[in-house]
């Protein structure tokens, strides 16, 4: 089977190597023209964990403009983060791109593998429904947009597959007004609370990111959170991959479009019920009374009281 | 023999096969939405036809975190 642009062998998309390579960068560049991500001179920070979707978001992001650099989290997860933080120090290095890294443990006092077994000791006492992809979200998403403070645009690399599992994830769990929020540009607030999020791999499949980085022979550490099979994400990918089998990304891409198709109502119905406030603990823009990380630490706090920790 | 590896269930296998890598994963319950194929060291397309002494991988697309 031939490319349909040269008469190279096929190997993705019915697109050889090189055009194929060719096709992935101009998703990402007509991602970002059409929806606005990004101005000329914009000061971007690329929320990156290590894995082919950040690394490849950062590497085409620092090719296609001049004011890039890396945040990185470490949640202290033993053997898994450890490795990624070293890949991603390497590939900084020979892409001269400044890296930025925090951890939980100076934020929080300790790692995510510690409060996991905090409350894995909890919940034979109790029962407390905190899964480890909960903490993760709230602390991180808390610490990317703190340290995203001062550039114009946070990147997160955001896939085709993450997106269409999210719209899904959030029908499923009748979360209408979080759905509001997505797109390749996150948020429906106009007021400028947090540093917009931009997501310019929206309509790149895993298996097309993880292919261009191959390619372009990234040094990746290629594998999964040890935590991903506990969350109910896992459960929704496993399936749509199912369903997906053999149409490449007919399924995921119809998902994500018929949703941009309704978003914009839906983020006009849901603007005008957002009340910002300010968390009584710690000050930050919330829209509720106690912020998500604020509220997490509290349960935390109540959890080491009771185990006496 | 082909030598097959499986990256998700970190498994090596060896077998005979001659046939499509389309075909072999399907034989060996891998989806092949959620792997890419790397026949002898390049990436290939999940039609390539492969023989009995190649080495193949499937490797996982899915990341997280």
């Amino acid at each position: 089977m031939k490319c349909k642009k040269c008469n190279n062998g096929v190997l993705i998309n019915d697109l050889c190597n090189d055009h194929f390579i060719e096709y992935f960068e101009n998703i990402v560049k007509k991602t970002i023209k059409e929806y606005n991500l990004i101005e000329k001179d914009d000061k971007i920070i690329v929320a990156t964990s290590g894995g082919k979707d950040s690394i490849t978001i950062l590497y085409l992001l620092n090719k296609f403009y001049n004011n890039v650099e890396a945040l990185c989290i470490d949640e202290g997860i033993k053997g898994y983060r450890s490795k990624t933080l070293l890949t991603l120090k390497q590939f900084c290095k020979e892409y001269n791109i400044k890296l930025n890294v925090y951890s939980y443990k100076k934020e929080f006092g300790h790692s995510l593998d510690y409060f996991m077994d905090l409350i894995s000791k909890y919940n034979k006492i109790k029962k407390l429904n905190i899964k480890p992809c909960t903490i993760c979200g709230i602390f991180r998403r808390y610490m990317i947009n703190k340290y995203s403070t001062g550039f114009d645009k946070s990147a997160t690399g955001h896939n085709l597959d993450d997106e269409s599992q999210a719209i899904l994830m959030n029908l499923l769990k009748n979360q209408i007004p979080i759905l509001a929020r997505f797109g390749p540009l996150t948020g429906i607030s106009n007021e400028n609370l947090f540093v917009p999020r931009i997501k310019p791999l929206y309509f790149l499949s895993e298996k097309e990111i993880l292919t261009y980085s191959y390619l372009k022979k990234f040094d990746l550490f290629y594998t999964e959170c040890p935590y991903v099979p506990q969350a109910f994400r896992a459960e929704v990918r496993d399936n749509l991959n199912e369903i997906s089998k053999s149409k490449t990304n007919e399924i995921k891409l119809n998902i994500v479009n018929n949703f941009l198709e309704i978003s914009k109502k839906l983020k006009s119905k849901y603007k005008d019920t957002i009340q910002i406030n300010y968390c009584t603990i710690c000050n930050i823009a919330t829209n509720k009374k106690i912020c998500n990380k604020c509220e997490l630490i509290e349960k935390i706090n109540m959890v080491k009281k009771e185990c006496k920790l | 023999m082909v030598k097959v590896y499986i990256e998700k269930d970190n498994k090596n296998i060896e077998l005979e096969f001659n046939g499509k890598i389309i075909d072999l994963a399907k034989s060996l319950n891998v989806n092949i939405e959620t792997v890419i194929c790397v026949l002898n060291e390049s990436v290939v397309n999940e039609n390539t036809n492969i023989k009995n002494s190649d080495n193949i991988q499937f490797l996982s697309v899915i990341s997280g975190g």
